[in-house]
């Protein structure tokens, strides 16, 4: 189902991104608990924080410079 | 009740069935008792009579909840795999909450008895947060540490991005190709989702323990049997043990007879229109279940 361009992304870099997230999550889980701990927001953190705003970032940063 | 076990035991059933049961199946099974009522339950008069007993939505915590589920999703969508993913996610909520002083009622309608092994104490009745701050005060938070290294230890290979691409993708393609395609998710965000339950898992853990252990709780550490002491019991029947195994024992003979007279009149017929994945091959029996070939 995947392009093999997609298999072959950076799995070391991946980790990282996983251990800053769950750093992330569980200081503000203490602190903000109803709103982070829950159901929702818990399954959802790894990809919104780990794919989602990476590449978010990544098109705004090129939408910006290679105007 | 418990919290972050319902999260780790996906990718235990994960690993046992492989490609023939859908993980999204899996997990939408384990949620679904809690998923509709959970948000009542810490508003409840009686919490624990609310979340496990009849009358209340204790019935969502029986073998016949998930059971019900799995049929009307046959049903309706042909799927064995998310049909079986369902009731297999159900059932193990349902009886990884055996381990609280509520327990569940696990042969509802054929018996009203909740079933318990009375290792923690339901806290519901603390609100969430001192629930939260009771049930890692004592063994059900050493429950979800226990589940997390039975994953980490026998599970290990299902959270693996190789396991992921060859046994959780072919085994749901569909869901996940609709993920892939019309939200243009790629595959290390594809990944991400699969392993978003392992994570919240984890986390709500940590953060829970911290917060239970932290000195604005005022919640000490009671790992014994039936703990925290400083919580009120909980236990929505006052049974003996033999009346317990005999209730029990006779609404469980029953709902096998039930099964079997339903796997008669009808799910067989539902089965064998079903559909599976191109991947699968499915034997009979246990084996229909039960994946061995990515051993």
């Amino acid at each position: 189902m995947f392009e093999t361009s997609e298999r072959e992304f950076d799995l070391r870099r991946q980790y990282w991104w996983v251990a800053g997230s769950l750093v992330v999550y569980v200081i503000l889980g203490v602190w903000l608990k109803s709103i982070v701990l829950n159901w929702i927001v818990g399954p959802l953190w790894l990809f919104v924080t780990a794919y989602w705003l990476p590449k978010a970032f990544s098109m705004l940063r090129s939408f910006v410079f290679d105007r | 009740m418990s919290w972050a076990a319902h999260e780790f035991e996906n990718y235990f059933i994960q690993r046992h069935v492989g490609l023939k049961v859908s993980f999204l199946g899996i997990v939408t099974g384990t949620q679904l008792p809690d998923l509709f009522t959970k948000g009542f339950v810490y508003a409840a008069d009686n919490p624990a009579q609310f979340h496990r007993g009849w009358p209340g939505v204790g019935p969502t915590h029986s073998l016949m909840f998930g059971f019900v589920f799995a049929v009307l999703i046959l049903a309706v969508t042909r799927s064995r795999s998310w049909s079986i993913g369902v009731l297999l996610g159900s059932w193990a909520h349902t009886i990884t909450d055996m381990g609280d002083t509520a327990g569940t009622m696990i042969f509802f309608p054929f018996s009203l008895e909740p079933v318990s092994i009375s290792m923690w104490k339901h806290s519901a009745s603390e609100g969430a947060y001192g629930d939260a701050a009771a049930y890692y005060s004592s063994l059900g938070g050493v429950g979800d540490v226990f589940w997390l290294v039975v994953v980490l230890i026998f599970a290990r290979r299902a959270l693996a991005p190789s396991y992921f691409r060859e046994v959780v993708v072919p085994a749901d393609p569909k869901v996940w190709g609709w993920l892939h395609r019309r939200l243009r998710i790629g595959e290390p965000g594809l990944l991400f989702l699969y392993w978003g339950f392992m994570f919240y898992g984890f986390g709500r853990v940590i953060a829970w323990i911290i917060y239970a252990r932290s000195p604005s709780t005022d919640a000490s550490l009671d790992l014994r049997w039936g703990g925290p002491s400083w919580v009120e019991g909980n236990d929505i029947s006052d049974a003996g043990f033999g009346e317990v195994l005999l209730r029990t024992g006779i609404g469980g003979v029953l709902f096998a007879l039930f099964l079997f007279g339903c796997w008669k009149l009808f799910i067989n017929k539902l089965w064998l229109r079903g559909v599976d994945p191109p991947q699968v091959e499915r034997g009979r029996g246990l084996s229909a279940v039960f994946s061995h070939e990515h051993g």
